[in-house]
């Protein structure tokens, strides 16, 4: 029985490495997974492996969608789900310490035992906690989610295992104590017992008769009863373990799945307390070619230092190429990265920052940002810049999204426009979106004057003062020098 | 009637005298570590011996090869399989029925070991019935064990050993352990506890007994056991005294003629075994058909040790094709380094040896000849002393061959003179050559020395070579061409693959 809340039928398998991709980094993750988390490690650990984690399937996305919209409507329900989970894993420590092969060596089966039915005492409670929170749920889940996952609890739990199981679950932690075993068996080769197996326990022992067959029948033990107890009890815990272990995988991925809508109505609460607009995206096919969006932010800066973002609208149905130039400290990097944000946060099933969103769905995103740290060596740097571009092109496809910010700053305009030329060429005849920031005129006039469909132009809005307001607009490249209005605003304080 | 030999064809091929030793190219070819391959775990029947000899002519390796392909194709493997890993414990069930102390188990030891043995002789045979079979080897085998199992001694062994078993296994008892006391008592019938068990967590069981377990370790009977044994024996006399008159009667009860083929059969499995693993790994091989003329067609041949080498590195072996006409017969075989020509020498020599002894081949077709013997001179492993050692050391073993070679005779030389100046090995080379070309020998000469290929017109020039375009995979290609000591260029390596052209090809669509 697995719960299914993240998809459909299916189990989340997560990708090996999330820490090497750059557009953590880039595109600042860490805070919209720290606000999610809110201080709990596993929502942090959960929301670190998916957030990153693409979908490329819009109905994936949509069910969780789905899931998020219930949790954000009764965000006592997940908390009870993600409660109850996670107190059978922790329930199931001394347990799992004691099952491992490299532990129990020294541990009877009879201690084994005993272990295991005080643990499917804890997870009978826990079992009937879920059946109770879903009585209590019929008729007010909308998502697919929610309600098979009670359905199908209904038929792997029912309540006739349930109580069966609370049976035996007494039964045997009473013959554990009582010390009496009957086994039977036949006669095999070489007259060595053969079938060796474990007769009816009883509840009261102490009743039952004992068939003798005549006095030699009976004959005193030496110390191997022990043995012959741990030999004929090792299939009980063997069928006990068989079900606690599924059971508690089951419970893992109850706690897991769960503590990722946790996540996601913890940012809610969070966003919304700031005054901040949030909305369910609308994921485009892959193969289509779209990005448009109204009130559009970057959540990290609230998050971050509680201001108010600014946002911005666009409307690109058919974008290929969306170069964005101009103005230095214009918000351009904040703008690429909103658009880098929304997009994953479309793409694992959360809610995106803007007042609308819609956008084609990509199968990998890769960002190309120039790092901070690099810009200020510039010679000697391209090397390292094409080695890094050279590991996105082993990974890039035609339907992913390419987020690139300033690239080949490291060498000089002239050469870098050349290298940007060629390659964004490429990546035009082959379909693939990219969103670039530029700085180099050289490229973006060239651009421009290619005249060519679904590339789009954007740059920040510069009043005559020089006030920025962070806002972009869609307009023709111009040429600008290089930090002039930083400087007048310098100037101006004099 | 007799049993007869399913390894070879007459009475009179079976007496021949068997070599201890491998012969001596076995070594240079790599087929000592094949066929150490071919019967690891089999060592009890001691196989490796029969590995060695080439048979006397081309119709003792067609009956072998008519048994193979039948066991192979006709589907006979497993049952072969199964039939002697039953006699193997037969054979073991039996030598308890001698040595263990206990005389109850001595004599339940030979009652299980002749129920074992009846059961499996008759599957056996029921199966060869099922099976048509064509070959003669295994027609006559059929034969003979259809007549054994009729006759009245094993008639009246399997009826009452079976009986006997059966009577046995259907003792069913009770022991309860309380308050320090063991009680055996008769079966009750009542549920295994872990049945019920099981079904209250609605647990699927897949095998037939899910939850039986084993008590006391060992096949001799511990104090315990006795005691629990000497209970039951009171309460169940009559079986115990069937098995005294059983014992006494059928002891020992093993047919000498049916080990023999047990141990005969052994051959055919290890060869199959060896065989489909490398199949599984996606190489063929084939049975081979043996030519009256000296000519050779092999589609797809490969060398079993480098296959070996690169199952365990994953690497790709590819087949090479290649054919010789009844009038070649000097081969010069020129080429890079690393490009092959010891594999393909190597692979040469497998194909033939193994057809000699009735073996599949590895490749997927081939038509091969009859010869007397495969001569090799490779480069001795000896560590290098002074030149004129190291020459002295080649001519040493030069010499026999040139003395026994006949124009049935398969000679592989690999880098001959390879320790003297290239004017004298040339000079040497070609002069072997031209006497071996009047032996009418066939000669394959594998050489760095291009100019030989050219030095008759009747010698075959081979040239062996890498695939350029894709030089991790050890592909190898033997062709017929003029040598002319080129070596490919190795391609450029380009270094972020940025440019326009490359970019398009690296980005997946």
């Amino acid at each position: 029985m697995k719960p299914y809340l993240l998809y459909e039928c299916q189990e989340f398998v997560p990708r090996q490495s999330l820490d090497d991709l750059p557009f953590m980094q880039d595109l600042q993750v860490e805070p919209l997974l720290e606000a999610m988390s809110q201080g709990d490690r596993f929502v942090l650990d959960t929301a670190s492996k998916l957030v990153p984690h693409v979908e490329i399937e819009a109905s994936a996305i949509l069910y969780r969608q789905q899931m998020v919209k219930d949790c954000i409507r009764y965000p006592d329900l997940i908390e009870d789900m993600y409660a109850i989970a996670s107190n059978v894993d922790l329930q199931a420590a001394d347990y799992r310490m004691q099952m491992k092969p490299s532990f129990s060596r020294n541990i009877s089966v009879v201690e084994k035992l005993k272990t295991a039915t005080a643990l499917i005492a804890v997870i009978l409670t826990a079992l009937l906690a879920l059946r109770n929170l879903g009585r209590s749920r019929l008729g007010h889940d909308r998502s697919e989610g929610l309600i098979r996952l009670f359905r199908r609890l209904g038929q792997a739990y029912p309540d006739t295992l349930l109580s069966d199981a609370g049976t035996h679950c007494k039964l045997l932690q009473q013959a554990v104590q009582g010390r009496r075993l009957r086994i039977g068996a036949s006669l095999g080769d070489g007259l060595k017992g053969t079938n060796y197996t474990l007769g009816q326990m009883r509840e009261a022992p102490k009743f039952s008769l004992i068939r003798r067959p005549g006095k030699s029948g009976a004959l005193h033990l030496a110390h191997s009863l022990a043995e012959i107890e741990e030999s004929a009890l090792a299939n009980v815990l063997r069928i006990v373990r068989r079900w606690i272990d599924e059971t508690l995988i089951f419970f893992e991925l109850l706690r897991f799945e769960s503590s990722f809508y946790v996540g996601c109505v913890r940012l809610h609460a969070t966003l919304a307390e700031r005054g901040c607009e949030v909305a369910f995206p609308i994921p485009l096919h892959a193969n289509e070619r779209c990005l448009s969006f109204t009130g559009l932010y970057d959540p990290g800066l609230v998050l971050c230092n509680g201001s108010r973002p600014v946002s911005n609208d666009w409307n690109g149905e058919d974008t290929l190429l969306l170069m964005i130039s101009g103005t230095n400290q214009g918000g351009k990097t904040t703008f690429l990265r909103s658009i880098g944000l929304a997009q994953l946060m479309m793409q694992c099933g959360l809610f995106v920052p803007a007042a609308s969103f819609r956008a084609n769905l990509c199968d990998c995103i890769f960002t190309h940002f120039t790092r901070e740290e690099d810009e200020n060596m510039r010679s000697g740097k391209l090397d390292e810049e094409l080695a890094r571009l050279d590991g996105i092109v082993n990974q890039l496809t035609a339907r992913s999204l390419l987020l690139m910010n300033e690239p080949f700053a490291s060498t000089t305009e002239r050469e870098g426009s050349a290298i940007a030329k060629d390659f964004l060429t490429v990546c035009y005849e082959l379909q693939l979106k990219v969103c670039i920031v530029t700085h180099f005129y050289e490229l973006a006039d060239w651009a421009y004057s290619q005249q060519r469909s679904q590339v789009e132009f954007l740059s920040p809005e510069r009043s005559e003062d020089g006030l920025r307001s962070y806002k972009l607009y869609r307009r023709k490249p111009t040429p600008t020098s290089y930090g002039e209005d930083l400087y007048k605003s310098v100037r101006r304080r004099k | 009637m007799i049993y007869q030999s399913i390894l070879f064809d007459s009475a009179r091929s079976s007496m021949v005298h068997v070599q201890k030793d491998p012969p001596a190219m076995f070594r240079d070819i790599h087929m000592d570590t094949i066929i150490r391959d071919m019967v690891r775990g089999t060592e009890e029947y001691d196989l490796e011996p029969l590995f060695y000899n080439k048979l006397e002519n081309a119709d003792c390796i067609r009956y072998r090869l008519a048994i193979m392909r039948e066991i192979d194709h006709g589907g006979l493997f497993e049952a072969f399989a199964a039939f002697s890993e039953k006699m193997r414990k037969v054979r073991e069930y039996e030598t308890y029925s001698r040595t263990f102390e206990d005389p109850d188990q001595r004599m339940k030891w030979l009652l299980d070991a002749a129920n074992l043995y009846s059961l499996s002789v008759r599957e056996l045979q029921r199966i060869l019935t099922s099976a048509d079979l064509q070959s003669q080897g295994l027609a006559r085998f059929y034969n003979w064990l259809t007549d054994f199992i009729h006759a009245p001694y094993f008639a009246a062994l399997s009826k009452e050993a079976t009986e006997l078993h059966r009577e046995f296994s259907r003792i069913r008892f009770d022991i309860t352990f309380e308050d320090g006391t063991m009680t055996i008592s008769p079966a009750d019938g009542e549920q295994d506890y872990c049945q019920a068990l099981s079904a209250a967590f609605r647990q699927e069981q897949t095998a037939a007994n899910p939850f039986s377990f084993r008590l006391f370790p060992g096949l001799h009977l511990s104090d315990m056991e006795r005691s629990m044994l000497k209970a039951i024996k009171k309460r169940f006399p009559l079986p115990f005294r069937k098995l005294d008159a059983f014992y006494a009667e059928h002891s020992p009860f093993i047919e000498p003629s049916l080990l023999v083929f047990e141990r005969e059969v052994q051959f055919y499995l290890a060869c199959l075994r060896y065989f489909h693993s490398l199949q599984r790994n996606g190489l063929s091989y084939a049975y081979p058909e043996i030519s009256g003329k000296r000519e050779l067609r092999i589609q797809g041949g490969y060398d079993l040790s480098l296959a070996t080498s690169a199952r365990h590195s994953g690497a790709t072996v590819v087949g090479n094709s290649f054919d010789l006409e009844d009038h070649e017969r000097i081969l010069v075989l020129t080429g890079p380094n690393q490009g092959g020509k010891t594999t393909f020498a190597r692979s040469f020599g497998q194909m033939l040896h193994l057809s000699a002894i009735g073996c599949p081949v590895p490749c997927r077709q081939a038509v091969l000849f009859e010869f007397d013997r495969i001569f090799t001179h490779f480069p001795s492993r000896e560590q290098p002393g002074h030149r004129s050692g190291k020459l002295q050391d080649e001519l040493d073993r030069l010499k026999p061959i040139l003395n026994h070679a006949t124009d049935r005779s398969v000679i592989l030389f690999n880098e001959l003179f390879c320790t003297t100046s290239t004017h004298d090995a040339y000079a040497m080379g070609s002069q072997v050559l031209l006497d071996l070309l009047e032996v009418g020998a066939t000669c394959l000469y594998v050489t760095h020395i291009f100019e030989l290929a050219a030095s008759h017109d009747k010698f075959v020039s081979l040239v062996a070579a890498t695939d350029p375009e894709d030089l991790s995979r050890r592909t190898f290609r033997i062709r017929r061409q003029q040598a002319d000591g080129l070596v490919h260029a190795s391609s450029l390596v380009r270094k972020y693959g940025l440019t326009r052209h490359q970019l398009k090809e690296r980005i997946q669509r």
